[in-house]
């Protein structure tokens, strides 16, 4: 566990020094001249901190939904956690109630998210371990983005239309540090409920009724495990767009290095969501095209595959 | 003061208004066909199901306003059919299971309990890898993590072999003996003569007798509960049953 947590902070880092020091214009700092230092300091750093901290941010929260609904398949986009909040923060960006740089940004679409949630619990019911919670999570993806399309649909102007359509696909270019001062403060209280109710998310190594049994007010901390799910990932809209599937991608890989244990899970869960993104962004930066890809099309092509090889196994 | 009062205890269809009392140092078992109700009480009992109506009294307590955190040190659970999906293992399946036990030494805790249960082989392996009996050893170990003073298990001895099923059974007779009161549900009637104090017949939601394994396991209860006949065997080593079909037609 700790050989594999420091082997993945230091390739976190080192696909950090590659991205900052890698652009369009190519390797290194010499060839940008006087502007290296804004180029490097304003531009290419915050992209990587931000791709970092939003890989480490959803791989976390795909961990601990996982857990908790002791299912391997489920994901802040799966589960329509992430269409919830995005619905949400467009919304009241739409009606002009907040700006787009904003401090309640993250909890108005935590309210999204939770409310997704909410409706994925009402179909689903108790049975979330199962391809029921899949399948309540397409409906409830497909409702709410289909709201969202109403919603731009009726955007006043097309370069609106425009602005919110890429950023809903997810990307993390042309942002700063103001995305990253938005971002820490969320995931700072995220992660200080989710290690408040660290016994209750390991707890669920046991069935549900052991669980029962073990003296939690489970309501409760469910609702605040949920909080700071739903909190890390409407962070993560807020400042990135929508980003599928590294929450599901990055548990696997944290399971493919043998960790299975709830805790240690979220913890490499989060580090190798951080690398993952990183090394997305990476390739987005090299793939040349004329218009720079969207990083959640390139996340969703690598994703989606893992996703039906996971089903198909799930199903066999 | 009685340790265990149960008045009336209801839950839709599936328990109607069950009561009965027990006391410390008892073996409590809770016999009874499929569907008849037993784990459903077990369930009321440790407050996994909520109560439609009656009460619990333990040692002039209603657990049923009782908040979960203070059961915990109360009662150990062992619920019927536990599954463990997470490739975790046994070390830190039992350690996970001292969550939320009010005690000092947690680590001589756990020795205490795989030393009682002959753990130790099993410390290291994945629990999803090990065989159906083994889990269970493991799953009672963890319901006894924490030496409440009540022990609830449902079905103990399901899927153990004879000597475990023995072992299993000697293991819950020494915590009654001990003092403390141990309920369990349970299939076999010739284990539930040869080590319950007491026994529960439930028969269709309903309690149908209460006493002990003689008073209870008497023909007539055996033929409406079960629609089996039974003849007994006794040894000095024990009793067990023969049973046959009420409406056999193989003789």
């Amino acid at each position: 566990m700790l050989r594999h947590s420091v082997l993945l902070i230091f390739s976190t880092l080192l696909l950090l020094v590659i991205h900052t020091f890698m652009g369009s214009s190519g390797w290194g700092y010499q060839h940008l001249g006087d502007a290296a230092a804004v180029i490097l300091f304003d531009i290419r750093l915050p992209r990587a901190v931000l791709a970092m901290l939003n890989g480490i941010a959803l791989g976390v929260a795909g961990a601990v939904l996982q857990v908790i609904f002791r299912n391997p398949l489920a994901e802040p986009g799966i589960t329509g956690v992430a269409g919830g909040s995005a619905l949400a923060i467009v919304v009241v960006l739409y009606s002009g109630l907040s700006l787009p740089i904003s401090g309640a940004l993250p909890l108005i679409g935590m309210f999204g998210g939770l409310v997704s949630l909410a409706a994925l619990w009402l179909i689903a019911g108790r049975h979330t371990s199962g391809l029921r919670l899949i399948l309540a999570g397409v409906a409830v993806a497909s409702f709410s983005g289909a709201l969202l399309s109403l919603v731009l649909n009726l955007a006043p102007n097309p370069f609106a239309y425009l602005e919110w359509s890429l950023w809903l696909l997810g990307s993390v270019a042309n942002r700063g540090w103001e995305q990253v001062y938005l971002l820490l403060p969320s995931m700072a209280v995220a992660f200080a409920l989710l290690y408040w109710q660290r016994h209750f998310i390991r707890a669920h190594i046991f069935d549900p009724q052991t669980l029962a049994s073990l003296g939690f007010r489970q309501n409760w901390s469910l609702w605040w495990v949920l909080a700071g799910v739903t909190l890390l990932v409407s962070a993560s809209v807020v400042t990135a767009g929508v980003i599928s599937f590294i929450g599901l991608l990055a548990p696997h890989l944290a399971r493919l290095l043998g960790e299975h244990r709830p805790p240690q899970l979220m913890l490499l869960s989060g580090l190798g969501g951080g690398a993952l993104l990183l090394l997305i962004d990476a390739v987005v930066k090299l793939i040349p095209t004329t218009v720079e890809l969207q990083l959640g099309v390139v996340a969703a092509f690598i994703g989606a595959p893992w996703l039906v090889i996971l089903l198909m196994r799930q199903t066999r | 003061m009685t340790t265990l009062d149960v008045r009336q205890l209801s839950h839709s269809t599936r328990l109607r208004e069950v009561s009965f009392s027990a006391n410390n140092g008892q073996l409590v078992g809770v016999i009874g066909a499929n569907g008849a109700g037993k784990s459903t009480l077990l369930q009321l009992l440790c407050g996994v199901v909520p109560a439609d109506s009656g009460t619990v009294w333990y040692q002039g307590d209603n657990l049923l306003q009782t908040p979960m955190l203070e059961r915990r040190q109360l009662h150990g659970y062992l619920p019927q059919n536990p599954l463990v999906e997470t490739d975790v293992s046994v070390t830190h399946f039992l350690q996970a299971g001292l969550v939320n036990l009010k005690i000092k030494q947690p680590a001589s805790e756990l020795a205490r309990v795989v030393d009682s249960m002959q753990l130790e082989p099993l410390m290291g392996r994945p629990v999803t890898q090990l065989s159906g009996g083994e889990q269970r050893r493991v799953h009672l170990a963890r319901a006894l993590l924490g030496n409440q003073p009540w022990l609830i298990c449902d079905e103990p001895t399901a899927s153990l072999d004879l000597y475990y099923q023995l072992q299993v059974m000697e293991v819950l007779k020494a915590q009654a003996t001990q003092g403390k009161l141990v309920t369990i549900a349970l299939h076999d009637l010739g284990l539930a003569a040869r080590f319950c104090d007491r026994l529960l017949l439930l028969n269709q939601a309903e309690l149908l007798a209460q006493g002990t394994p003689a008073e209870v396991l008497s023909d007539e209860n055996l033929a409406q509960a079960y629609g089996i006949k039974a003849r007994w065997l006794c040894t000095d080593e024990g009793v067990s049953l023969l049973p046959s079909l009420l409406t056999s037609t193989s003789n």
